[in-house]
């Protein structure tokens, strides 16, 4: 035989001992990554723990008796998960954001994190779970007791009351006990999920369903013939009512029915744990949703023939509970019976399994634990919080399955295991308002759901929990029948007199009235605190997250990736990061991001925004961290306005800077920035310089004034109107200590001022003129310091007026980073205008002042600095004795300080040598040497600036011949105007720059006619840049030709016409035009070398003279000339000849042959000779010797009276 | 965020149909047939529910399935 305890016993010990190894199976599975469970199917079965032993017996025994009203139980999870994806994966999400672990966990932090309500939740959970598992191990101990009576069929009111020890139930609470400890709490896991229990629960929902189908088809089809059958006889039997609802349940118990199996596929602990808690993958609710309920479909649809079969078969031989279990046996099925039976075990054993894993976390976790850290039990600072964890969880268990126990011990079963298991949905389903109401209330308060539970926990005891005690004999049955006390309205199941529903909807209206209303009520009337209102809008918009399923794991997709660089980095910025990624890259956008590449875009995006920002946006794109989607947003649109408005910045930065200092003009460049920032920073700028600062000076301390303040000098204003009552241009502006201006000066530091109207520093520098700025409306101010190698320059302010927003703090450092800027630019133009004033003056100081006067031509003069600085460009017009005057025009190389000085040593040395009177080439050879020794000795000192290169010209008209000797060394040959209006560039020869040496300079000697206009000029005037020189000489010579001007006016016509817009090289232009000393002027006598001619020459000479009106001078002369004739004819040779030059001086001339030259001498006071040179020397104002091709002149000058300079 | 808008039309298309569910599972629709009558030897009202269950499973698995 097979049903013998010990087979019995066998069989069920070994089943489960096969579902552990499933279970083990499955864990190794996970722990090398293969997860069995990570799978819709798996998934969709783990979720029928639902169908308990209840299912299998309990089911059968309530269509019994109510018919087919079971069915209720059955339809509502059918209607949950339809609604599922707007309900559980709400709960899903945030379970798995929130590491939400249980559903007092989930509670608790709905409602701010509340330590309390997840304490309450638990408590009511455990009671209210209680009684369920005590229905399990009711019907597994009933069916095991039935079984093994075999083939007796024994129903479990006959099975009495077994002493303690002798109860199967005991052992089997013990043994399932051990069991769940085993599955659940071997180890610790951070999420809670069990995958092997998981897998156990899928193997066992197979055979529980075959179990049951089993039965189902053996019943239809072997007892009787088919449904037709079973429902005919039945019908026949007076067994129609179970048909229908009508007579056995009111409609509005169904209705409850369904609404109660709806709340309980979600919140029973154990549905929580597999349908949440347990959940590998989002995605696999779609398959979950529609597989459960057919599953359940067909594990119910034999379910009201084998209940009609029972009764007609059995009738009231054995409990309709055990009908599922009795027919097999009664028909003899014993391999059936033992099937079933295991089924029931199967079913039994998962559902405490995962009830009691479910509770004992949530007692660990929300009850005990946070009771010993408020505590600060000394357990919590065990080395092994671990162990101490699990330990609490495994005193759960055994204690939750000893409740079981003992209720059903106590209770004893005398009422069905349907409205044993209906007390427990209604206790779960208090949870609803809070869970149901939380997820799409943001009101919901803790206070709130604190005052619903407790209400409806409460009413829930009483109207369903009492009763049932009263039922089994542990209250007196008085108590429901008369209600506590004897007060009437108090009774339990028709509580304040309410009448006409059975007990479940009775409980159920009253728990639910209390419990919503208690939540909402006070939910509306207390305000929540900060924690739960943020929590709260986390729970409730979690689903307005534009996110889909993928996002889970860490998994995005490419395309997404890139979208998001491109937000913060701009499109280029996303390709460089893409480009630099090293492994292979998808092709696609719409391809799944590898971790690597999701890796490798947060360290470039943290590059760009920081490594938290960077670590806050890729979570929150793929979806890891908590945090709702509108934030990320929120947080990329603030982050990337945030990089617009820093790159406006800087492009105006850029555009500003690169638009001041353009020149290097002090006030131009304040007038530049003026310029630079207005309108696109500030609306108008003002800009004061210290007054040193404006002169090219260093500014210095003088700036300040006596009591504090500054005193500065407007140097622009500029804005989007002129009219603004600003100081104006060039006024002098003392600040008062106070005024922002002062402080920045004192300071150093840009100051803000928001509101100009609060400052009244500010109003005290000029009260009446601060109304009327305020009154223009100009409201805000930032003073910026104009900061240059450490010293401030000055202050720019930048004013905003009506229509623009005030100044803010951020826009400070842009105020004093542009004015920094400037201040260089401003140094800039300042040093620079110090040294080109500088150089300038230099120049002009080594420039002829004034010219000499003479009266050999008529001069007129031009000299320009080139812009960009002083350039070595000079001329001379040196007066020669004899009516003659030498003409000099030379040019450096370079520009300068150190080229106005070179050409300032050259001048003089030309100066020196013309006092030697050579003649031009000559003169050039003396300068080339002093040039080449010169940069000789500069080479030896280590200088590196030379003067080679240098080009001269050097000119000697005498207006008496009107002969002009030219000689040039590689300057501009000059050009010469006739009289006629005919003008030729003289062909000089070039000759060489000074100070290459070679080949000797040559002069040319040629005649000019009287009013010709030599025009001597450097490469400046003629040289442009990318034009051709003849072009300048083309132009030159079309100016000069045509009319007779005077010099100065040529030299304006030239200038006129040659002068460059840019001038980059200097320019000097001399216009001499000749003159001719009249023949009136001149008096020539050749004086043969006998003494008596000299009577003969002083004789005429004193006629002359007295002729041209200088008897004065008669006597001097008479004894210059007789002193010179006498030397010529003591050591001179060959004819000698005399020239009086009536000029503006008035020249005697004594020509020789001889070469000698004479030398002054003091002559011995006992000489006879030797003093006629002394005695020259003392007479005339000039006296010297030139040399001409056939011998020397000696020549001396008295000035004439009356004549000015003389 | 077409994925989003997706999930959004599934949500409201499965709660339509749970909607019908519960509309056709209480009366006064269920009490249509609530008779002892049989149909096809079954009785009509454990045809009716167990059709209407089956026809509340079939449009869930057809939804889900259509959604991607």
């Amino acid at each position: 035989m097979l049903l013998r305890t010990g087979v019995i016993v066998g069989i069920s010990v070994g089943y489960l001992g096969l579902l552990f190894a499933v279970a083990f199976y499955a864990e190794r599975r996970a722990d090398a990554g293969r997860s069995l469970i990570n799978n819709a199917t798996v998934y969709a079965l783990s979720l029928t723990v639902y169908e308990t032993a209840w299912a299998l017996y309990g089911n059968v025994g309530d269509a019994a008796t109510t018919g087919i009203g079971f069915l209720g139980i059955y339809l509502g999870p059918t209607l949950m998960f339809a609604l599922g994806y707007l309900v559980l994966r709400r709960i899903i999400r945030i379970s798995r954001r929130n590491r939400v672990t249980s559903l007092a966990d989930f509670v608790s932090a709905r409602y701010g994190k509340s330590a309390l309500l997840g304490g309450l939740v638990t408590v009511i959970a455990v009671v209210g779970i209680v009684p369920y598992i005590s229905l399990q191990l009711k019907a597994v101990s009933n069916t095991f007791e039935i079984l093994r009576r075999y083939p007796e069929i024994t129903s479990p009111a006959q099975l009495g009351h077994a002493p303690l020890l002798e109860d199967t139930g005991l052992y089997v609470a013990l043994l399932l006990a051990a069991f769940t400890i085993l599955f659940g709490t071997r180890h610790l896991d951070t999420a809670e999920r069990h995958e092997g229990l998981v897998a156990a629960v899928a193997f066992e929902s197979v055979v529980k369903l075959v179990a049951l189908f089993a039965v189902g088809v053996s019943v239809t089809f072997w007892m009787f013939h088919g449904f037709d059958d079973v429902f005919t006889q039945a019908t026949n039997a007076g067994l129609g009512r179970l048909f229908t609802l009508q007579g056995n349940l009111s409609y509005g118990t169904w209705v409850w029915l369904v609404v109660l199996a709806m709340l309980s596929i979600v919140l029973l602990p154990r549905q929580w744990q597999v349908t949440i808690v347990e959940n590998v993958d989002e995605r696999h609710l779609k398959r979950g949703i529609w597989l459960f309920p057919l599953y359940q479909l067909t594990n119910t649809v034999f379910v009201l023939p084998i209940a009609v079969g029972g009764l007609l078969l059995l009738g009231k031989a054995a409990d309709p509970d055990t009908y599922v279990l009795t027919l097999p046996m009664a028909e003899g099925q014993q391999a059936l019976a033992l099937f079933i039976f295991i089924g029931g075990l199967s079913a039994g054993t998962a559902m405490i399994t995962v009830e009691t894993i479910a509770l004992s976390t949530m007692v660990s976790n929300s009850l005990v634990m946070p009771l010993l850290l408020r505590g600060k039990s000394r357990l919590t600072h065990r080395d092994d919080a671990a162990g101490l964890v699990l330990g609490i969880r495994r005193a759960a268990i055994v204690l939750i399955l000893l409740l079981g126990y003992a209720y059903f011990r106590l209770t004893g079963g005398g009422r069905g295991l349907a409205s044993i298991g209906l007390v427990s949905f209604a206790a779960v389903a208090q949870f609803a308002p809070a869970i149901l109401g939380g997820l799409f209330w943001k009101n919901g308060t803790r206070w709130g759901v604190l005052v619903g539970l407790v209400a409806g926990f409460v009413m829930w005891a009483y109207t369903l929990l009492l009763p049932s005690f009263a039922e089994s004999g542990l209250l007196p049955v008085s108590f429901l029948d008369e209600g506590p006390f004897g007060i009437w309205l108090l009774r339990p199941q028709q509580l304040f007199g309410l009448t006409g529903l059975d007990p479940v909807s009775h409980a159920m209206f009253w728990s639910a009235l209390v419990n919503i209303g208690g939540y909402v009520t006070v939910s509306l009337v207390v305000r929540p605190s900060a924690a739960e209102r943020a929590q709260a809008v986390q729970f409730v918009d979690i689903l307005a997250e534009p996110v889909g399923e993928r996002r889970w794991q860490a998994r995005t997709t490419v395309g997404a990736l890139q979208m998001m660089l491109e937000r913060f980095l701009g499109r280029e910025g996303a390709e460089r990061v893409v480009r630099s990624y090293s492994g292979t890259m998808p092709e696609s956008p719409e391809a799944a991001a590898s971790p690597d590449l999701i890796h490798h875009a947060e360290a470039q995006l943290s590059g760009s925004v920081g490594a938290a920002s960077a670590r806050l946006v890729v979570d929150a794109l793929v979806g890891e961290e908590q945090i709702r989607p509108d934030e990320v947003m929120e947080m990329i649109g603030e982050a990337s306005q945030r990089v617009e408005l820093i790159r406006q910045r800087l492009e105006f930065l850029y555009d500003a800077t690169s638009a001041i200092g353009t020149t290097l003009d002090v006030t131009h460049t304040a007038e530049e920035l003026t310029q630079a920032a207005v309108p696109r920073f500030a609306d108008y700028v003002t800009v004061d310089l210290a007054e040193p600062v404006l002169r090219g000076d260093e500014p210095g301390m003088n700036g300040s004034v006596s009591g504090g303040g500054t005193r500065m000098r407007r140097a622009a204003v500029g804005g989007i109107r002129e009219d603004v009552p600003f100081f104006s241009l060039g006024e002098l502006i003392t600040f008062v200590p106070s005024s922002p201006t002062a402080r920045t000066v004192e300071s150093g530091q840009a100051i803000l001022v928001p509101r100009l109207r609060d400052s009244p520093g500010w109003q005290e520098v000029d009260q009446a003129r601060a109304q009327r700025i305020l009154d223009f409306g100009i409201h805000s101010l930032i003073t910026a310091p104009l900061p240059a190698r450490g010293v401030l320059l000055g202050v720019a302010n930048f004013w905003r007026a009506d229509g623009s927003d005030p100044f803010e703090q951020d826009d400070l450092s842009l105020a004093a980073e542009l004015a920094a800027h400037a201040a260089v630019s401003l140094d800039n133009a300042r040093r620079y205008t110090r040294e080109h004033g500088m150089a300038v003056a230099l120049q002009r100081s080594l420039l002829p002042r004034a010219l000499p006067e003479q009266n050999a031509v008529d001069v007129a003069y031009r000299y320009l600095p080139a812009q960009e600085g002083v350039g070595g460009d000079w001329f001379d017009v040196i007066p020669l004795p004899g009516a003659r005057v030498a003409l000099v025009m030379g040019d450096v190389v370079g520009h300068g300080l150190h080229a106005a000085a070179t050409m300032g040593r050259l001048r003089t040395a030309v100066h020196n040598f013309s006092s030697l009177d050579p003649p031009p080439d000559e003169l050039l050879g003396h300068l080339d040497e002093l040039v080449t020794l010169t940069d000789q000795e500069a080479a030896a000192a280590g200088s590196e600036t030379t003067i080679t290169g240098a080009t001269c010209l050097y000119a000697i008209y005498d207006s008496v011949s009107r002969s002009c000797a030219i000689a040039r060394a590689g300057h501009p040959a000059p050009a010469l105007a006739h009289p006629d209006g005919t003008v030729e560039f003289l062909d000089v020869p070039s000759g060489l720059p000074l100070g290459i040496g070679g080949l000797p300079f040559e002069s040319i000697e040629l005649r000019l006619p009287e009013g010709s206009r030599l025009v001597l000029f450097t490469d400046g005037l003629i040289e442009r840049r990318g034009q051709d020189i003849d072009i300048g000489l083309r132009l030159l010579r079309e100016t000069l030709s045509g009319a007779d001007q005077s010099p100065e006016q040529t030299c304006d016509a030239v200038l006129d016409a040659l002068l460059p817009e840019v001038q980059s090289d200097d320019i000097a232009l001399l216009v001499a035009r000749t003159r001719v000393l009249g023949a009136g002027q001149i008096a020539e006598w050749d004086v043969e070398s006998d003494p008596a001619a000299v009577h003969r020459v002083r004789a005429a000479v004193s006629a002359r003279l007295v002729e041209w009106g200088l008897e004065s001078l008669a006597d001097t002369t008479e004894l210059i000339l007789s002193e010179l004739i006498t030397n010529a004819m003591r050591y001179g040779v060959g004819p000698i000849k005399v020239r009086l030059l009536h000029d503006r001086l008035l020249t005697c001339e004594v020509y020789d042959r001889s070469l000698t030259s004479p030398h002054l001498r003091y002559a011995a006071t006992m000489d006879e000779g030797g003093r006629g040179l002394f005695l020259v020397a003392q007479l005339t104002a000039r006296w010297g010797t030139r040399y001409t091709e056939d011998g020397k002149v000696i020549w001396a000058e008295q000035a004439v009276p009356g004549t000015p300079g003389s | 965020m077409a994925e989003s808008r997706d999930n959004g039309q599934l949500a409201g298309r499965l709660a339509a149909v749970a909607a019908l569910g519960f509309l056709l599972a209480i009366p006064p629709l269920l009490t249509q047939f609530d008779r002892r009558d049989r149909i096809f030897g079954l009785p009509v009202l454990y045809v009716y529910l167990y059709l209407v269950w089956a026809v509340l499973i079939g449009l869930i698995a057809v939804i889900v399935s259509r959604s991607r």
